[in-house]
């Protein structure tokens, strides 16, 4: 396999869509912070309330990288000349998988290290503990490497280039609102006020609470074992993952990884057990 | 004679469609295998399942010994190259650059070797153009350089010729023909070109409907071909007699027809065929090709 690994990192530093994705990680940090500092400053809040945007993006950077960059071999027919050499398909699916969580890295680390020069400078420190600040960095890497292997799976399951592409972003799209939905799901409170209509003219035109409108139980409160799959799909899905990471919302980083690994083991499997079937045109 | 390709009643289906039906197909070592067949005939097909691209649905093969299943199969492919459909490139790459990608991929050291595969493929000035610049031809003579990489034993090229112009259609056979004697690379190639064909291959398959109808040598082919006469008479003994006496070549080649491998005098055979109370019915010049010699196998009617 270091055979491919080497063929595919020479393929990679001479590939436009690596530079592009350096460039995207780039472009996203410094826009979410200089977008940001200002009110995060006001608010008297750390580094950490602006700078973790780049999970989200890699959510869908990956899909698009990996439908470019591995969607290429299909088009160009060396993955043929590949399986024509004698090498193994679970092999070269390992390969791809490898070199899309190198790749996932390196997109986090350059927007890390823009981040902490372009932070430093415009809001200061961070303010969180360092454990949980380095929980953070760890779950927002694993956040990139279970989206590497979800693209991966897509990019080596889907042999036309163009539409490989568009599936894995669409997907990735997708499953980033289902992400949202169940983050405003698990966000809403178990009690609220009551809310009363409001009348115009006899003719009910809203509703609304007043500060001291007795609690009652909240309706969109999810509760139950419908929250338990809420949490679970959150931790699991890096489309759930990186709204954890970003918004702050981690309580315990151990589950993310945990989410992270099984998606990436999940993913994999399903991957490798259709592309070692797959007849290759 | 040693094989380095046997397959033993291959086929392959796709939901309703038979693309491959009980093929047992025997390539020698140090030949050029020419598979024809019409479009559809499942020369693609048989080349992919060889390839290892798909897997039969029923049947077996075996590749310099090794067969479908073992791990040897892998080593074995080793020693095979390959250009299915379209040559496999990186089309943002330089010649150069796309073997010793290859070469990083088989593990083999880059200092050896590429220029020498660049000079015998003639791309060795192409420089820095990429290769999705070069024309068809460049393309295809890079994608068998790719597919010469590890000095395979066994070339296989799947229409190598489609959409070349003559002058790289004579270089294509050119570059098949040195390898063959100067390498000794056993090449399996599949073409619909048969005029081509026949400049080349030492053997042939004949695929049509997804079945092996015939397996011939050139040799054979080429007596089938053979320029001739054909006579038809009301007694065939009586003129194996005649051409016997005048000491004629010949073959029969049907109850009443005779394939006359010489200029024969017509007024001097009619005379002797008189005497033996035998008419002459009819004598036309054959001179078959590959093309006709295919057509009359497989069927003008069907298919294209």
């Amino acid at each position: 396999m270091a055979n491919l690994l080497s063929a595919n990192f020479y393929r990679l530093f001479r590939s436009k869509v690596f530079y592009v994705g350096i460039l995207a990680a780039v472009v996203v940090e410094v826009y979410s912070l200089l977008t940001g500092y200002q009110s995060t400053l006001l608010e008297g809040l750390g580094l950490e309330n602006k700078f973790f945007l780049y999970p989200i993006l890699l959510v869908i950077e990956m899909p698009a990288f990996c439908g470019l960059f591995f969607g290429a071999e299909y088009s160009g027919g060396t993955l043929r000349s590949k399986l024509i050499a004698g090498i193994p398909r679970w092999k070269l699916y390992a390969a791809n998988l490898v070199t899309g969580a190198v790749v996932s890295l390196a997109f986090s680390a350059t927007a890390i290290v823009t981040g902490l020069a372009l932070g430093f400078l415009l809001i200061g420190g961070f303010q969180l503990e360092t454990g949980i600040l380095a929980g953070y960095f760890l779950c927002s890497l694993a956040v990139g490497v279970a989206s590497a292997a979800f693209a991966a799976m897509v990019a080596l399951l889907v042999p036309n280039r163009a539409i490989g592409l568009v599936i894995g972003v669409l997907v990735a799209f997708s499953l980033l609102f289902v992400g949202q939905y169940l983050v405003q799901g698990l966000a809403q409170p178990e009690l609220t006020r009551e809310h009363e209509p409001v009348l115009q003219n006899g003719v009910v035109v809203g509703y609304a609470s007043s500060p001291d409108a007795p609690m009652v139980p909240n309706p969109r409160y999810v509760g139950g074992a419908l929250r338990t799959v809420y949490t679970f799909l959150l931790h699991f899905m890096p489309m759930g993952q990186c709204f954890l990471v970003s918004f702050l919302g981690l309580e315990e980083p151990w589950k993310l990884m945990v989410g992270a690994a099984l998606f990436t083991a999940l993913t994999t499997a399903v991957g490798l057990a259709i592309f070692q079937k797959k007849d290759v045109k | 004679m040693e094989a380095v390709l046997q397959t033993y009643g291959l086929c392959k289906r796709y939901r309703r469609f038979t693309a491959l039906e009980n093929v047992n197909m025997h390539v020698p070592k140090g030949a050029i295998y020419g598979l024809v067949g019409k479009n559809g005939a499942g020369k693609t097909t048989l080349i992919r399942v060889i390839c290892g691209l798909q897997e039969p649905t029923a049947g077996d093969y075996t590749l310099y010994g090794a067969r479908l299943g073992d791990k040897a199969l892998h080593r074995a492919r080793r020693r095979m190259g390959a250009v299915v459909e379209t040559p496999s490139l990186y089309p943002d790459m330089t010649a150069e650059q796309n073997l010793k990608l290859q070469y990083r991929v088989l593990g083999l050291p880059e200092d050896r070797g590429i220029d020498g595969l660049l000079e015998l493929v003639g791309l060795s000035n192409t420089g820095k153009k990429k290769a999705g610049h070069f024309s068809l031809g460049m393309k295809q003579r890079l994608g068998i350089a790719v597919a010469l990489c590890g000095d395979p034993d066994f070339l296989v090229l799947d229409e190598p010729t489609n959409g070349l112009d003559p002058q790289g259609i004579v270089e294509m056979r050119e570059l098949i023909l040195q390898l063959n004697r100067e390498r000794q690379i056993t090449v399996l190639i599949s073409s619909h070109i048969l005029d081509e064909l026949a400049k080349l291959a030492t053997h042939y398959g004949f695929l049509d409907g997804g079945r092996l109808v015939r397996q011939v040598t050139a040799q054979e082919v080429e007596a089938a071909c053979r320029k001739c006469l054909r006579a038809t008479v009301t007694d065939a003994h009586a003129l194996c007699l005649v051409l016997d006496q005048l000491g004629l070549p010949y073959a029969v080649a049907g109850d009443n027809q005779v394939d006359i491998y010489q200029q024969v005098n017509v007024t001097q055979l009619v005379e002797a065929l008189s005497q033996k109370g035998c008419q002459l019915l009819s004598l036309k010049e054959r001179d078959e090709s590959l093309e006709s010699y295919f057509i009359n196998l497989v069927g003008g009617e069907r298919g294209e």
